[in-house]
Formats: structure tokens, sequence, C-alpha cells
């Protein structure tokens, strides 16, 4: 949980099992849709986050804070946070790290990621479940993301006829 | 009133319930687009999957996530066939199935389309070759002795990545009996 700085404006965001987490208001403000409301002046205000339980919660934060001072969001920021190439490496390892997780907390993460639009790590997340099952078989992706296959044999061998190139 | 009103907390509203299945179009945007295999394998996962690769206003997205598009392949002329030969060459793993043409030779390459003609120039076609289509085209100037020819998409608004299946025109520039230079346009919907 972020402590208050000297200078800094907080920002409370409120988990629904009831964890507050106080934020810089730049680290929230990574979030494009915590960002609208806070420029929509709520910004005194602590702001229940809905769906993203406070295990997934913490984690976003953490990940917002880690990224807040490269990405140069705020036009303030920008001018002073050209990442030179080591830090940006530094972050790309921190990343391969923060995304060693278990399937069902990433999909929590993309699932976050994506209603409070945080690009970067809807990138992230959603990359990494890529890079996971593109070399799997179709059965593996299926049990990977729980999705029953519907089609029909003929179906499926139709288009596998069709597009024979695809899987030689 | 003099005590103003304590502010009620705001919520961030509540999208539908998603699972991750409703996260599929998030996460199919990251297949890789040098690699258009991986979007036919994904496709066949579930119907939901093909619904969604082959949405045209999915594949919008798709191509803008992507930017720069991938190049498929090159085509070239070979001298194995006695009048020429076209191949497509892939350099990603797009491969159709008729990748070579014998008889006929490059001309042009534009908008995803090739132009071919035959050896001695009495006949053009135009090849798409990521659906398999072929035009020919029905009249040509007889009396060309030397010509160079384009293929261009001609549809309204088109930004030129997804045209196949469009409206074309095929210009036409040659030099005639007596050294008179000519140009002409074919169009496909006027087919002439």
């Amino acid at each position: 949980m972020a402590t208050r700085e000297a200078g800094k404006k907080m920002i409370m965001l409120k988990s629904p099992d009831g964890m507050e987490f106080e934020v810089e208001e730049a680290v929230a403000m990574e979030s494009q849709t915590i960002r609208k409301m806070i420029e929509d002046d709520c910004a005194d205000t602590a702001i229940l986050i809905p769906n993203i339980n406070s295990k997934i919660l913490s984690r976003v934060i953490e990940y917002c804070n880690k990224h807040v001072p490269t990405t140069g969001a705020t036009g303030a920021a920008a001018s002073d946070t050209v990442a030179p190439a080591a830090l940006a490496e530094d972050l790309k390892i921190w990343d391969a790290e923060f995304i060693k997780v278990n399937r069902a907390t990433r999909f929590d993460l993309i699932q976050a990621a994506s209603y409070l639009n945080i690009k970067g790590l809807l990138d992230l997340t959603s990359q990494t479940t890529i890079d996971t099952i593109s070399d799997n078989s179709l059965e593996e992706i299926r049990s990977f993301l729980s999705t029953k296959n519907d089609y029909l044999p003929e179906e499926e061998q139709t288009i596998r006829r069709e597009n024979q190139w695809a899987f030689q | 009133m003099d005590t103003p009103m304590p502010k009620r907390p705001r919520l961030v509203l509540a999208p539908a319930p998603r699972t991750i299945a409703n996260m599929a179009p998030e996460i199919l945007l990251r297949l890789p687009s040098h690699d258009p295999a991986r979007l036919v394998r994904a496709s066949l996962v579930c119907w939901r999957w093909r619904r969604l690769l082959t949405d045209p206003a999915y594949l919008r997205r798709y191509r803008a996530f992507h930017r720069t598009p991938p190049m498929l392949g090159f085509i070239l002329n070979l001298k194995q066939h006695y009048q020429g030969m076209a191949q497509l060459v892939p350099t990603s793993s797009f491969c159709t199935v008729a990748s070579n043409r014998p008889g006929l030779n490059v001309l042009d390459a534009r908008h995803g389309r090739v132009l071919l003609h035959t050896a001695q120039g009495q006949r053009l076609v135009v090849w798409d070759p990521v659906i398999g289509e072929e035009c020919k085209i029905s009249r040509m100037p007889a009396d060309a002795l030397g010509f160079n020819a384009a293929v261009l998409c001609v549809a309204v608004g088109c930004d030129h990545l997804d045209s196949h299946g469009g409206p074309f025109r095929v210009t036409f520039m040659g030099c005639g009996k007596r050294n008179i230079t000519f140009a002409c346009t074919y169009s496909l919907e006027a087919g002439a």
C-alpha cells in the first residue's frame, strides 16, 4: 500500500472485498478509466472498483507503481522521462517476473487491465497468453481457455481442407 | 446549507461480468501478423473464434493494432517453363495452393493483386494469391509492339490492405505500329 508523500496527491482505491489502497494519483491515472474519473472531478473521493478483488487490485497497483515513472502518461512527466535503454530493459525483466503467475491470476489480470484500461498491462498479459498457447494443439488451447469445441467433425474437416497450408 | 454534504465514494461503472472467453478479442489481437497460419489454426478452436477472426471489423482492428502489414511472400519469374513461369515464394507461413503459374510472367503487383502476362503478351491475367482468384482480361490491344501495364484497386475509400474481391483496373500503355503510343484502361466492373 502506498504511503502519503509530501506534495503528492493521493487517491483511495477500494476493492469489493473491503480493502483500501491509497495510491499516488499519478499511479492511479495509469488506468485510463480512473484517469477519466479524476479528470471529471472526483479526485477527492475514494473510488470503488467492482469486480477486482484485493489480491488482483494489489497486483495491478504494483504494476502501475513500477511503470508510472517511465510511461510519460502525463504531459508534465513526458518531457523528463525519456527512458534510457537500460531502464527499459530493467522493466522488461521486471515484467517477465511479474507475469509468472498461474493461469487464473493471469486471466483475472487481463480482465482487470481491460476494464481499468491499462494498455501496458493488457499488452503484457494478453501477449503472454498468446505466447503460451501458440504452440499448443487445438485441444490444449481449448482446455487452457476452458472453451468447448462446437464444430461438427465435417465442418472442421472442411476448414482444414480449404486451408491445408496452415496445418502443414 | 452550512454543512456540506460529504462526497460519496465514486464507483467505477461495473461492466457486464466477463469471462475469459469474452476476453478473446484482446488476446487474439496479439496473434503475430507475420504468421497467418496461426490465425487459421486459432479459428478452429471454436465457432466464436472463427466468427471473430473472419469479421471484417475485427480484422480492421487487427491490422490497425499491427500497423505495418506483413510481407507474405514475393513473386518472381522463372525460366523453367518454356514460356516462363511466375512463382510465389512465401516468406511467411502463408502458402497458396497454386503458387506456380506456368506460361505466365509477372508484370506488376499492387494492392494484393498480381498482373501476369503470357510470354508474347497476348493475354493478361489478374491473380489474387490470397483468395486464389484470377480474372482474365478479355480485351487486349491486338497490335502492341511493346507495352507495360499496372493493376490498381479502385474501391472507394479503400486502404488497400484488404481489397480482395473488390473492383480493380488495369492500365495498359503500349507502342503500336507506325510508332503510335497509346494507353487504355480495363475496368473490372465494365468488363472492358
